[in-house]
């Protein structure tokens, strides 16, 4: 009977030693690896940093401003083309005296023809 | 015989005299086993207290503290980016000023083996050596010498290539500004040892180092390039000697943009001239001519010494000891003080700054900032020359704005201050917290700042400031043309052409301010060089353009509500405004 119990005991003991060895050497290779990505993350962050000072030298004003005006055709916007929602025209009434909407072709028919 | 063998066998074990005691014990061995008892259980305390102390800290090393994320890698961070200068962005976050990495070549000449080989390929990667130089260089025999500093990624590529022993990189951080001369007046720059040796570099030189969180500036980048745009386009058409302009939140007194030129390229400050170097906004200080006459003007109106339905007769010329004060377009009648603003009038502007008196006038133009140094976070800010003493004849000058030069940021802080009803808030180049709330000094009455703005616009409408007018936007403001001084005279011909204006003029929210050192006329100013005809157009071309960048709404029905009208007798048009 005690003999039994030592032998368990034994091979716990064993057991352990073998799990604690390997944990330990598992740890040490994940803190490696933790590193190693730590290191790329600041490789990263830097790359990230320089990308950053690119990017806003790249979106100088004038040069933005010339790359528009060679390939979008684009002007600054004038006064005269922002117009408010109190200055639109009124829908022009159905002479039929139909509701508007009432029908899809009396929709179609009141929604204004040219576009401002 | 029982008894006496069976003390043999235990010699400190219980006696054992017949059935009925069990245990007795004498003397000393009762003793001896009482020692034994109270020395193991202290022994074993002792260690059940150790291994309760070493339990508990596995549980928590392994159970409470797992929380924590492990060590982080910034233990190795040994890197380029070690000594850091925190970043400088414009209020929209776009970078001005930043750090970089850069690698610096250096040499052990004794580990050099073929130097003259060496040398002649290295004078073809960087072009700004010689042979000769880097033969002399490998050619020592120190074990130290710098070939390079901070050489550009693809040298370094090709340095590397070379895989010649004895070569070495050192990281160096350089200080790196991706919008060069259009904000280096602002930003201005750092030294080799990036020391911050001008502008918000030096004048923050204990925040930035060392730290890593951006600095905002008020500035928006969009509006600096359209005032810098504006501003050299006229300065090429009038051949202007130099530029400089602003742009202000007439409510937190931030300077959203601030452009002087010419201008300089912040990377290599020691080649550059000094006029270049030279912030004409806020260092620089000019007489200003007629744009003062919004700040006497503004101190008739707000001390009640005029109305606007007074008025003067400015037929006459105002002699004083050997001066004579005249107008430019003179009217020869009545006019009214609205009439004189528009107008331009200087003798009606003198009859109005006389009528205060000299003590109030230095006293107002003191509250509004004009009389000390602009408060700004720059090191170059330029103080105002004031006349001493300031007799009768400084005060008939100052009035319409010669005599006492200023800088254009103390001019467009004080105009913020007369149209934004009236409170002083000091100018500022920082991002204003929205959180935080503003302050400000009240200089003049809400009444009198509505009339300064009424009357602005009216000089955008139908005086002297007519080419300001951007449709929509309900511009007013301020011409303003003066002599320059050459020496102790004024010379003729060289000028100072300015506008000060604000815009929408029913709530303003931005002061425009643009200034031309020696502009000559040309055929489209049919020969005038007048802050009307050159500088005007500068500010109506940024407004029209920044406005609907910073999303201020045009407006079709121009005049109808918006801004306050009074029952003025403005002679001009007849009747009819007038009756309106």
């Amino acid at each position: 009977m005690n003999k039994l119990a030592a032998l368990v005991w034994l091979a716990a003991v064993a057991i352990g030693a073998l799990g604690l060895y390997h944990v330990k050497y598992e740890v040490q290779r994940l803190e490696e690896e933790l590193e190693l990505e730590h290191q790329s993350i600041l490789k990263y962050q830097e790359a990230i940093h320089i990308l950053k000072a690119e990017w806003s030298y790249l979106n100088q004003p004038a040069r933005i401003a010339d790359l528009s005006k060679r390939h979008l055709g684009l002007a600054p916007l004038t006064a005269k083309q922002v117009v408010q929602f109190d200055e639109l025209p009124m829908r022009r009434r159905q002479a039929s005296g139909n509701l508007p909407g009432s029908t899809l072709k009396a929709q179609v028919a009141g929604a204004p023809r040219s576009t401002p | 015989m029982t008894s006496n063998s069976n003390r043999f066998l235990r010699p400190c074990g219980p006696t054992v005299y017949g059935p009925e005691p069990l245990v007795q014990l004498d003397g000393t061995l009762k003793q001896c086993l009482e020692i034994g008892r109270t020395r193991l259980l202290a022994a074993s305390l002792v260690f059940m207290a150790a291994f309760l102390v070493i339990g508990l800290r596995l549980i928590d090393l392994s159970l409470l503290q797992e929380i924590k994320e492990p060590r982080l890698a910034a233990v190795s961070r040994t890197t380029a980016l070690e000594s850091v200068r925190a970043d400088i962005v414009d209020r929209n976050g776009i970078v001005l000023a930043t750090t970089l990495p850069t690698a610096s070549l250096y040499a052990n000449p004794r580990q050099v083996l073929d130097s003259p080989g060496v040398a002649a390929r290295l004078a073809t990667i960087l072009p700004g050596l010689s042979e000769a130089e880097l033969l002399a260089k490998l050619g020592s025999d120190r074990a130290f010498v710098w070939l390079k500093r901070k050489l550009t990624p693809r040298q370094q590529y090709e340095v590397n290539r070379l895989g010649v022993p004895g070569l070495y990189f050192q990281h160096e951080p350089d200080r790196v500004y991706p919008h060069g001369a259009l904000t280096s007046h602002i930003v201005g720059f750092a030294n080799v040892d990036n020391q911050g040796l001008a502008g918000i570099e030096n004048a923050f030189e204990a925040k930035l180092r060392g730290s890593t969180e951006p600095l905002q500036l008020s500035l928006d980048l969009r509006v600096q390039h359209i005032l810098a745009d504006e501003l050299g386009a006229a300065m090429a058409e009038f051949n202007a000697i130099g530029a400089a302009g602003l742009v202000l939140d007439a409510e937190t007194g931030e300077v959203v943009a601030m452009a002087s030129l010419p201008s300089f390229d912040p990377s290599r400050p020691a080649t550059q001239s000094d006029t270049a170097r030279f912030n004409r906004a806020s260092l620089g200080v000019y007489e200003m001519g007629s744009v003062f006459k919004i700040f006497s003007t503004a101190q008739a109106l707000d001390q009640g010494v005029v109305g606007l339905r007074d008025g003067y007769d400015v037929s006459q010329p105002i002699k004083v000891a050997r001066y004579t004060i005249t107008d430019f377009k003179p009217k020869n009648r009545w006019l009214s003080i609205p009439e004189i603003f528009i107008y331009s009038s200087n003798i009606g502007t003198v009859h109005m700054a006389m009528e205060s008196g000299t003590r109030a006038q230095q006293a107002f133009l003191g509250e509004l900032g004009l009389t000390r140094a602009a408060r700004i976070e720059l090191p170059e800010v330029g103080e105002p020359m004031l006349p001493s003493p300031w007799r009768e004849i400084n005060t008939m000058t100052i009035s319409y704005g010669h005599g006492l030069a200023v800088s254009p940021l103390q001019v467009a802080g004080a105009v913020a201050a007369v149209v934004n009803g009236g409170e002083l808030r000091p100018t500022t180049l920082l991002k204003h917290d929205t959180r935080k709330r503003l302050i400000g000094h009240r200089v003049l009455s809400q009444r009198a700042s509505r009339q300064m703005r009424w009357l602005m616009r009216l000089s955008v409408q139908d005086g002297t400031g007519r080419l300001a007018d951007a449709p929509g936007y309900l511009v007013g403001g301020k011409t303003g043309t003066a002599d320059k001084l050459n020496g102790r005279r004024y010379a003729k011909g060289a000028r100072i052409a300015s506008f000060a204006g604000a815009f929408p003029m029913d709530q303003p929210r931005y002061v425009v301010f643009a200034m031309l050192d020696e502009p000559k006329g040309n055929k489209s100013t049919h020969g005038y060089a007048t802050g009307g005809w050159i500088a005007a157009p500068v500010v109506r071309g940024v407004i029209e353009r920044m406005a609907p960048l910073l999303g201020i709404e045009p407006r079709q029905a121009d005049e109808t509500e918006s801004v306050e009208r009074h029952l003025i007798p403005v002679n001009h048009k007849g009747p009819v405004l007038a009756a309106n």
